[in-house]
């Protein structure tokens, strides 16, 4: 089995070595628990490889993901420079109101109203379509690893989005563009990271997105005892424990996991 | 009726006003030709929205004169000239492509590195002659911070209007998608 590393020498051990090449894997976590920068440490492995990876952003900018992860993992931005990871983002900018229509400067747009004209501001396939030319570039570029951040954020813009548009919102619609997400990635032979937040991992009951992905990857905070802790919850094609595993942030190392100290 | 505008970019957000203004001109997948003279051109495709991109590629719409990088991109759809063309070198690109494509839309980034040339209030008055009588559709950059620079002002005479990109993000009627939901 083709396996692609982590990016996390201890994770990987037990996982046979890495994640099996092109199948999607939930890294699923409550806020702050390390998903994102679990998700850049694995572009930033293929990087180092020489690795094209790609990282999906709807909530929040691109720079600042990048700076805000710089102290753990410094060799990020050079790796962004390089053009080994790039980012996707669709998160809003805060000037986002302020879009003049430029078109409308000129006469005959105004007049005709651009009937040619293509926005994707009102098309309620606009997700559909641009994770589609999101993987048409990708296979273009030659990208192996891309990470989603997150599956929450996805379902929630593309809800909110259909309601501005006064179109009904059908949860099967998330679970379609769940289910494209992972068999493009599949077909491309993409190794994917989709990133999804709970409020408790507890809590959470299981949903469509565990069944679809291939593997998940559980991180949580144990605040009674103040550590952080990694389950393998699903692997599959992998001989893996349920035991949660201890994990730190280290500056400049980003996660470290010790497979020697479970919880 | 077509027109030649010159718009006015403040330096401090040049980059992203600029992607703003290719990404509002590009989606509609008409014809266009862009003059790089300022930024390299796969420095300014890069920065574009991964669906205007993708889709200026596949309908072949975007068409490009390099005049900027050290050596010849890798791109569908580009001519290359390289940073040291002369002003003539430049006019005949132009005119060549003027006339084989009959471009929608033309942009020219910018006017500002063309400052300092001989001759350049000529070239650009054959320029805008040229944009008018193809009834191309023009947008010539250039930064606010230059705009009592004497080939701006000139400019600014023979163009149709005169635009502040600015003052134009400030009227906008902006996004009405499902950020206000």
């Amino acid at each position: 089995m083709d396996r692609v590393s982590t990016g996390i020498a201890g994770l990987d051990r037990v996982i046979e070595g890495g994640i099996p090449r092109g199948r999607s894997t939930l890294i699923k976590g409550v806020s702050g628990s390390g998903k994102t920068t679990m998700g850049l440490m694995f572009l930033a492995q293929g990087a180092s490889e020489n690795q094209k990876g790609a990282y999906f952003t709807l909530e929040q900018g691109s720079s600042e993901i990048i700076s805000e992860n710089l102290r753990l993992l410094p060799n990020l931005k050079e790796h962004v420079e390089s053009g080994l990871i790039s980012f996707f983002d669709r998160s809003i900018p805060n000037d986002i109101l302020c879009k003049p229509d430029v078109k409308a400067l000129f006469d005959d747009a105004k007049a005709h109203g651009n009937p040619r004209g293509k926005s994707d501001i009102k098309d309620p396939k606009q997700f559909e379509k641009f994770i589609d030319s999101m993987f048409r570039q990708m296979s273009r570029e030659g990208h192996t690893r891309l990470v989603i951040d997150s599956l929450n954020s996805l379902g929630r813009k593309n809800r909110l989005m259909l309601k501005s548009l006064n179109q009904r919102y059908d949860p099967e619609d998330h679970y379609e563009l769940v289910l494209n997400i992972i068999q493009k990635a599949k077909a491309l032979g993409i190794t994917t990271y989709l990133l999804s937040e709970v409020s408790s991992l507890t809590a959470s009951c299981e949903s469509y997105e565990s069944f679809l992905a291939d593997g998940i990857v559980e991180l949580d905070i144990n605040d009674a005892m103040h550590i952080r802790v990694v389950r393998i919850r699903k692997m599959r094609a992998t001989n893996h424990t349920l035991k949660p595993y201890m994990f730190e942030f280290v500056e400049g190392r980003g996660i470290e996991v010790n497979p020697t100290r479970v919880l | 009726m077509s027109k030649v505008i010159l718009m006015l970019v403040d330096p401090r957000t040049y980059q992203s006003d600029v992607k703003d203004v290719l990404e509002s001109l590009l989606e509609s997948w008409d014809t266009s030709l862009l003059l790089c003279l300022n930024s390299r051109p796969e420095y300014i495709l890069s920065r574009l929205d991964v669906s205007v991109r993708d889709g200026v590629f596949e309908r072949k719409s975007l068409h490009l004169i390099d005049v900027v990088s050290p050596q010849k991109p890798d791109m569908p759809n580009l001519r290359y000239l390289g940073e040291g063309s002369s002003l003539t070198q430049i006019g005949i690109e132009i005119n060549d492509m003027i006339s084989q494509l009959h471009p929608k839309y033309f942009i020219m980034d910018s006017l500002d590195s063309l400052m300092g040339y001989e001759d350049v209030e000529k070239f650009m008055q054959d320029l805008i002659n040229l944009l008018n009588s193809d009834s191309v559709n023009s947008i010539i950059l250039v930064g606010a911070n230059n705009d009592d620079n004497e080939l701006t002002q000139d400019v600014q005479r023979r163009v149709a209007e005169t635009r502040n990109y600015s003052e134009m993000k400030k009227e906008a009627v902006g996004w009405t998608g499902y950020q206000q939901a």
